[in-house]
């Protein structure tokens, strides 16, 4: 089949089961999201049955303007905040939270282990809304605008708090590499 | 350009966005901030990973189930989703206006047309759209009244 906006006009034409196309496309992602929000398995499963049939419920105003992807996301964004906000705060995140395997000698493990908590504290200080944007730019991968078409959070806005967040790797990580100034 | 000109503009740029030119010269003469960015790059790329979460049973089906009983649910009728305060309000600015009539004038422009005599008419007309309200307001909201008054 080919691109998403080929298979929802033929899923509205009837054939809905091609939905089941994008649903496998893009659970993961959509899991991951729900897990950003909630922190554990059997909210961010529900969360994504409901992204899943909420994006269903409304195809016919999708058109294509944005990507899927981005317009999936959108309407998880607010479903997250809209459910944190009714049902219960988001657990804490564990210290040893989901690091992946690391290679390289121990004290670079050590370090970029040091700069990945770090990056994560700044987020956490967040607010929610805040804090799920700057986990669409560095865990999702997505740009300034997208996120800004995301969660209506002014493009500005997303930048600077993305810029804080990377001055806070910054100040970590210059400290590990010789230092001095260097005019060109 | 100084290493720390340089490491914000690192900090400044989108996903994907090709370096500029002036920060790529830097780059070039400056292995501090090479090495740096390499640095910065892991950790982006370690905290990516870290928040990868595969789904641990496809939803697929699960999903496709629920939007076939959606599919089989009959859709309700639309129907007035007026609160019984909302209801009150049009039929409390119909009785006053009723209760307003002996002290206004303004049906007196109908008196010279024919059959102009509203004494009666009127009061008539605006019982009867009155009852009609009274009705509809008791219609819609049976199950409120039942609980306000019999419960």
């Amino acid at each position: 089949m080919g691109s998403d906006f080929e298979i929802i006009q033929e899923v509205l034409r009837g054939n809905r089961c091609l939905y089941g196309e994008l649903v496998r496309k893009y659970q993961h992602q959509i899991y991951a999201l729900g897990f950003k929000f909630f922190r554990n398995q059997e909210d961010a499963e529900d969360f994504t049955q409901e992204v899943f049939l909420k994006a269903y419920q409304r195809l016919t105003t999708f058109r294509g303007e944005s990507s899927f992807y981005t317009w999936l996301f959108r309407i998880g964004y607010f479903l997250g905040l809209s459910w944190n906000r009714r049902k219960r705060p988001a657990l804490p995140i564990p210290e040893d939270y989901d690091t992946p395997e690391l290679s390289g000698g121990p004290e670079q493990l050590h370090l970029r282990k040091d700069a990945v908590a770090v990056l994560r504290k700044a987020l956490e200080e967040l607010p929610e809304r805040y804090r799920i944007c700057l986990e669409l730019y560095f865990t999702f991968g997505m740009t300034y605008q997208d996120i800004a078409n995301v969660t209506d959070i002014p493009v500005g806005t997303v930048k600077s708090h993305v810029f804080r967040a990377k001055n806070r790797l910054k100040d970590l990580l210059s400290g590990t590499v010789a230092e001095g100034p260097h005019d060109m | 350009m100084t290493c720390k000109d340089a490491m914000d503009l690192y900090c400044y740029l989108d996903q994907g966005e090709p370096l500029p030119a002036d920060l790529e010269a830097h780059l070039a003469s400056c292995p501090t901030c090479t090495q740096w960015v390499q640095r910065m790059d892991s950790v982006l790329q370690l905290y990516k990973r870290s928040g990868q979460h595969p789904i641990p049973t496809p939803i697929e089906d699960r999903i496709l189930a629920a939007i076939e009983a959606l599919e089989a649910t009959p859709t309700p009728k639309p129907g007035l989703t007026l609160s019984p305060g909302k209801w009150m309000l049009p039929g409390v600015f119909l009785l006053l206006g009723i209760l307003g009539i002996p002290f206004s004038t303004v049906f007196s422009v109908f008196a010279s047309q024919p059959g102009g005599n509203l004494e009666v008419l009127v009061p008539v007309v605006l019982g009867a759209a009155f009852t009609t309200y009274a009705a509809f307001f008791t219609g819609y909201n049976l199950e409120w009244l039942k609980k306000k008054f019999l419960t």
